[in-house]
């Protein structure tokens, strides 16, 4: 080397080092998980009953990040609700939330799941029973009762038969209710702006023609009187409204969509759905934008909307300029027996759980009697399908109106089977006809038979 | 001839035997560097384009969900699409009708504002920059901003329509006017960008000589364009045209960020398809045969137009 180079790198001597780089590079995106990312996976004789009793065992659960899920478990946590930190020591229970909704989260846990570096619990919302497919056909979850059978755990002690029913395919339990409570089945109103409109107070036992001539009374220039908001009518959150007026959406083995078995109520029921936007206009029509149903209630621009459970506390702690009142949603003729439907939050102990003992104790926690009874005083998540919990007066003293919804909860309809598991996209279907008939686009009529068509086709596929 | 004759003659035509030609030491270690030096590219191209590329040819054969190892069906994927999925064929003419509808009018404005550009005019620069400035906005902030803009009830574009005295229509909220405003919004982001900037040095590189024979010749401003400057610049607009159809069909962030397909699956691209069987529904060999057949609508495309270049686009070069 001459002088002038002197101090530069020759060509050989980057090629060494970009290689000596390179290799190193490859070779630690190529090793296996850093306990960090995988602390289950370190974790010597993970299961209990070969651990002993003092050594450390580390529950990964995976969640997405929300006040309802992972935040509420997190105070849990933090209060330390029944002792659970107390009585499991040896469990360090980590949350790994994910940001977003299922979208995100569950292309992350098929991540992880490939990549074997899955957790232990696994959180899920299922739609018309899709979660099934993550014990029967993907191996996700495992049948947990063998682990619920060695600490004397009786399901049947903690939940409604029900609730067990859909979490469980051929005698195996594969998913514990979380949250669980009846869709959509209850309506808030403005009660301080109905006075001085002096429109009469809505009753448990109203119908859906009275809502509608409610409704109307109620809508101004400036206020809509009535917006469906959380229930919409679609395929999932109006799965009660379809029933409430005969309709059930698929057979019982979820192969065959059954929407025209009963085509005049079907029509009927569209029908109204459609008449309320574009007929005698008391919702807001999605053709004039997506609706903000919760700011238009908080703004006082529409009287009354169709809420989830989870609303009952956070209405009334939000929107203070004004009085709420909740009352039942309608029933097609008076004196009907009220229809429901199920909707659940569910978690699932992992085939690749390490420490299933740990996990199973810290799934039961999440999923306990006290857990669940603070989770509805404190307000920071909906009800769960557990008798004891619907049985503590602790619950009505904070939410009264919990009250109204405890007879539905103790006569729960399941959700109806996709049978080859594509609940979301039968949803989708559904939406596609239902979306363009609230537009204005296409007649009741038409849509009826479109709606069966399409979500049919879903049904034909093959199963996910 | 003799045989001997014969033999001699065979041996004055047959090929001399392959000689290896010797590459010095210098030549060879020079080739391994050069190799060296583009591996990373190379390793990059195998690893993460040819190897995905063949990977999903291959699945588009076969059940494969992530979880379960993949199972080869055939061809029954493609057969699905074309028979049994109600929604791929509409999901192709969308796209096609977004892409007939943005090409031309994104080319026109591109070359329109290249013209105005290209003018000496004081600021140029500044000019230039100015709308250059859009398309460095991150797709998901325009489309969101735009949705704000086009809210049938309190956006800026249709409160400007009712100050003219027009009620604006639902724009993205409208199954007849979702597409055009994803036309729209993709006008602004794009009109200004990289074809504007491909345009105008199409533009600088035509001879003034020629633009100034014409002028003597008294053409006027419209002949001049269209007599000269546009001929000459029909390689840039060639270029131009096959990109941007090829861009326009694959259009996915713009109709996912500001309507997710709808309403009513107004704005379903074949892109959305594709995503919404690979992960929503985590059909990925199905998704796989999709995204196979729509590579081969675009190649066909393409090929065609570059067969029908020959009668429209003029190289300076070629004789």
């Amino acid at each position: 080397m001459n002088r002038k180079n002197a101090g530069l790198l020759s060509r050989r001597q980057f090629l060494v080092t970009m290689g000596a780089v390179t290799a190193s590079s490859l070779l630690v995106a190529c090793a296996p998980a850093s306990p960090a990312a995988a602390p289950a996976a370190e974790a010597p004789a993970a299961s209990s009953d070969a651990a002993p009793a003092a050594e450390r065992v580390t529950v990964r659960a995976h969640m997405v990040e929300k006040q309802d899920v992972s935040a509420w478990i997190q105070m849990g946590l933090d209060q330390d609700i029944e002792g659970f930190k107390e009585a499991n020591p040896e469990i360090d229970l980590v949350l790994e939330t994910i940001p977003g909704w299922t979208p995100e989260y569950i292309p992350k846990i098929l991540s992880f799941t490939a990549a074997g570096t899955l957790g232990d619990l696994v959180w899920f919302p299922p739609r018309h029973r899709s979660h099934i497919a993550w014990g029967e056909s993907y191996g996700i979850v495992q049948d947990y009762r063998p682990y619920a059978d060695g600490v004397g755990y009786k399901l049947e002690d903690n939940f409604f038969q029900g609730a067990i029913d859909v979490n469980s395919s051929g005698g195996k339990a594969y998913w514990m209710s979380y949250i669980s409570e009846p869709i959509v089945p209850i309506i808030a109103y403005n009660k301080t702006k109905i006075a001085e409109m002096g429109l009469a107070e809505p009753s448990d036992d109203w119908t859906f023609d009275e809502l509608a001539d409610w409704a109307q009374q109620g809508t101004t220039d400036d206020v809509f009187g009535y917006d469906p908001a959380d229930r919409a009518y679609a395929a999932f959150s109006g799965g009660p409204y379809y029933r409430q007026h005969g309709v059930e959406p698929v057979n019982e083995e979820g192969t065959q969509a059954t929407f025209l078995d009963n085509q005049e109520a079907f029509v009927k029921a569209l029908k109204y759905t459609y008449d309320l936007v574009n007929t005698w206009k008391v919702s807001p029509s999605p053709s004039a934008g997506a609706v903000n149903a919760p700011e238009m209630f908080g703004g006082q621009k529409v009287l009354a909307v169709d809420i989830w459970p989870f609303r009952i506390q956070i209405y009334p702690a939000t929107f203070t300029d004004f009085e709420i009142g909740f009352v039942l949603t309608p029933v097609v003729n008076k004196g009907d027996k009220r229809r429901s439907m199920l909707n659940e939050h569910v978690f699932g102990m992992t085939t690749a759980s390490k420490n299933p003992d740990a996990a199973f104790a810290s799934m039961a926690w999440f999923c306990g009697y006290e857990m669940n009874v603070q989770a509805l005083v404190q307000g920071q998540k909906g009800p769960i399908a557990r008798a004891d919990v619907w049985a503590d007066e602790r619950v009505y003293d904070a939410v009264p109106t919990y009250a109204k919804l405890r007879p539905i909860m103790e006569s729960i309809e399941p959700d109806y089977l996709v049978a080859n598991y594509r609940g979301d996209e039968f949803d989708l279907a559904f939406a596609q006809v239902f979306d363009a008939m609230q537009l204005g686009e296409k007649q009741p009529e038409e849509a009826a038979i479109e709606i069966q068509d399409l979500c049919q086709a879903v049904l034909d596929k093959e199963p996910a | 001839m003799t045989s001997q004759d014969s033999s001699s003659a065979l041996s004055a035509t047959a090929p001399l035997p392959k000689q290896r030609v010797k590459m010095s030491a210098a030549r060879r270690r020079e080739a391994i560097e050069g190799i060296l030096y583009t591996s990373p590219w190379i390793i990059g191209f195998l690893v993460f384009i040819a190897g995905p590329l063949l990977a999903s040819l291959y699945l588009s054969f076969t059940k494969y969900n992530v979880l379960r190892p993949a199972k080869f069906i055939g061809l029954t994927n493609y057969i699905f699409a074309f028979t049994n999925d109600p929604l791929f064929l509409p999901s192709i003419g969308r796209t096609f009708y977004f892409a007939l509808a943005s090409v031309p009018l994104a080319m026109i404005g591109s070359l329109f504002v290249a013209i105005l550009l290209n003018q000496k005019l004081v600021g140029t620069t500044v000019w230039r920059t100015m709308y250059f400035l859009p398309t460095l906005t991150p797709i998901v902030a325009a489309a969101l901003l735009w949705r704000w803009m086009l809210n049938p009830d309190v956006g800026l574009i249709n409160f400007l329509l009712d100050k003219i005295g027009i009620e604006g229509p639902g724009w993205l909220s409208s199954t007849t006017w979702a597409i055009p405003s994803l036309v729209l919004m993709g006008l602004w982001a794009s009109v200004g960008g990289s074809r504007m900037i491909i345009f105008l040095a199409g533009l600088q590189d035509v001879p003034t000589e020629m633009l100034e024979a014409a002028e003597i010749d008294g053409a006027g401003t419209w002949a001049k364009f269209w007599r000269i400057t546009l001929p000459m610049i029909t390689p840039t607009v060639f270029f131009n045209l096959v990109l941007g159809i090829i861009f326009a069909l694959r259009t996915f962030d713009i109709a996912f960020v500001a309507t997710a397909g709808g309403p009513a699956r107004a704005t379903w691209f074949i892109s959305l398809h594709i995503y919404q069987n690979a992960f929503t529904s985590f059909d990925m060999g199905y998704a796989s045969a999709l995204a196979w057949v729509f590579l081969l609508l675009i190649l066909l495309l393409t090929l065609v137009q570059f067969r029908l270049s020959g009668r429209w686009v003029y190289y300076a070069g070629e004789r």
